[in-house]
């Protein structure tokens, strides 16, 4: 059965409690298609007894299981756009102009989850600066290992590339294997993936043109944001960039940071070149 | 904003213009290529036309052909939705005019993010 | 005497490839109800049924079959259309399983080497007949509201005659 109101209710305010974002009425169907793996795998007969269950009895792992199906939205191909574009149109053509003597970009993606981000990232630079000769390299990394062999793999199944991929980019860089879809070899090649806690050290990472850091930030405390901000900042070179989350900024955490707007994107460029 | 759906299943129609009026469109239907064509000519212009593949009377493909044949629908964004999945159909859809295209099956979700690439969602959501 | 070796081909179609698509298309459409649940046997259905098809059409021709116990076909078109009413129109559940047809359909296709365009969907009381020399490629039994959908794949071996949809269209 679809969901009543009042459990459509209950999980918009535990969502809304435990990670500030909003869900409209309206979502219910994005709330039902997201608890479905969950629903499944606690043995429910459909995402409305599940919720429900929960709702009579609710135990933090369940409860923080929702929260993230509900709000991890990483399964998208350049998720919200306006980065993407912010990143090929302004971004890269600055940074063209900065490292025309080395001709090599470095791009990390430090919460890359299942590699969309990292290859999304990938597209753009290969149709732009590699057909120019250019050199670049995206290092993706994410704390689960799990994550990090699929993103590796490069493979997706249709549902997940309906997600915001353009039909022209994914005809050009996926091929079908069977009931899924192939990143082609020469992207593949742009992208390395490996499993790092953002908690931990950075130092063999290297140094970095541009550092996408979306929408993780918010799972850690202050302290902790702090510390990954200062050491985020160290492995940016000079007249780098950062890219936080939409609803993302480093008032109030960091204040070691220039905050630009290219149309309605922040762009984040480290204070006194990136140095201690 | 205005849509047309073109889809000779009616349950298809229903999900995709259900969909689009959640988000601000008003809907018009038609259940094959050549019908579409008929509102086309009829009514003001869509900003999107949403297309199955294999209908009756008149294919997708050929609805999008004769669509982009005309200068006066220019401004009409085609996207095709349909089960048709091989590499070499989605190559001939945009090879054809086609702007966008959304394989079945595909969430609302899906259907709002193909839009939001073509610039054609009535609300803009902030991330 | 040598024996006649039987296809070599590989199984470009199997049940794991039919039972994520259908996952899939329930995912998508249907995920405000019950989940489907696979079974991990085949069960027959006695009764009545309702079956839509579509045919592939080029190298490897065949036939997607969904059939569904009669008394499932309205409630599950209810659920696609997401009308609250179990009652509806014979058109219109002749529609809705046409439409599941569809979906399968078009992707068991893309698993098919130089296959044609999709044919429409029949729908019909009575499962296809397909060519004598086609064979079941895939299948999948799954239950849902405690009744029984079974979806089929079956295709020619290379060089057989197209399997003919002769079911009655309604």
């Amino acid at each position: 059965m679809a969901l009543t109101t009042a459990a459509f209710d209950w999980v918009r305010t535990l969502v809304r409690k435990e990670s500030a974002i909003v869900l409209e009425p309206g979502k219910e169907y994005l709330v039902e298609s997201r608890l479905v793996p969950l629903a499944r795998a606690a043995g429910a007969t459909d995402v409305s007894a599940y919720v429900d269950g929960i709702r009579l009895r609710p135990d933090r792992r369940a409860t923080t299981a929702i929260v993230e199906a509900l709000t991890t939205n990483e399964t998208s191909w350049f998720r919200d756009g306006a980065p993407f574009q912010a990143f090929s149109t302004s971004v890269v053509p600055a940074l063209k102009q900065a490292r025309a003597a080395t001709r090599s970009l470095r791009i990390w993606s430090a919460a890359s989850s299942t590699g969309q981000e990292a290859y999304s990232l990938a597209m753009g630079l290969k149709d732009g600066v590699v057909s120019e000769g250019w050199r670049a390299e995206i290092i993706g990394t994410d704390i689960s290992s799990e994550v990090v062999e699929k993103a590796k793999a490069g493979r997706y199944s249709q549902l997940e590339m309906n997600r915001g991929l353009p039909a022209p980019l994914l005809v050009r860089h996926f091929t079908r294997v069977g009931t899924q879809w192939q990143v082609n070899d020469d992207l593949k090649r742009m992208v390395r993936f490996q499993q790092l806690n953002l908690t931990s050290s950075y130092a063999a990472l290297g140094q970095f043109d541009v550092v996408f850091l979306r929408n993780v930030l918010i799972y850690f405390d202050l302290e902790t944001k702090r510390d990954i901000l200062s050491r985020v900042r160290k492995v940016i070179k000079p007249g780098g960039y950062m890219f936080l989350g939409g609803a993302e900024t480093t008032l109030g955490v960091d204040d070691n940071w220039d905050r630009e707007l290219i149309g309605r994107v922040s762009v984040h460029r480290p204070k006194n070149g990136g140095q201690a | 904003m205005r849509a047309l759906v073109v889809d000779d299943s009616r349950a298809m129609r229903k999900i995709i213009a259900g969909a689009l009026r959640k988000l601000g469109y008003e809907t018009v239907e038609a259940a094959d290529g050549a019908e579409a064509l008929k509102v086309l000519g009829e009514g003001p212009l869509p900003d999107l036309a949403t297309v199955d593949w294999n209908m009756p009377v008149m294919d997708g493909l050929t609805f999008v052909t004769q669509v982009r044949a005309n200068r006066e629908y220019r401004a009409l964004t085609l996207m095709m939705v349909t089960t048709e999945a091989e590499h070499g159909q989605i190559v001939r859809a945009l090879a054809a005019g086609a702007h966008e295209y959304l394989i079945k099956p595909f969430t609302v979700e899906a259907l709002e993010e193909k839009l939001s690439l073509l610039g054609l969602l009535p609300e803009v959501s902030q991330a | 005497m040598t024996e006649l070796i039987e296809d070599l081909e590989p199984d470009y179609v199997e049940d794991e490839a039919l039972a994520q698509i259908v996952e899939q298309m329930w995912a998508s459409y249907f995920a405000h109800v019950e989940f489907l649940l696979p079974s991990f046997e085949p069960h027959d259905i006695d009764g009545e049924i309702l079956c839509a098809s579509v045919t592939i059409s080029g190298a490897r021709p065949g036939i997607v079959t969904v059939s569904v116990e009669k008394g499932v076909a309205s409630p599950l078109a209810a659920a696609l259309l997401q009308e609250d009413d179990d009652a509806l129109p014979a058109e219109d559940v002749y529609d809705a399983l046409g439409e599941v047809a569809n979906i399968v359909g078009g992707n068991i296709k893309a698993l098919v080497p130089d296959a044609g365009p999709l044919g429409l969907p029949v729908v019909s009381t009575a499962k296809p007949l397909h060519g004598s020399s086609g064979r079941l490629a895939a299948r999948l039994d799954a239950n849902w509201r405690g009744q029984w959908l079974t979806f089929e794949v079956w295709l020619a071996g290379a060089g057989d005659t197209t399997p003919q949809n002769t079911g009655q269209e309604h």
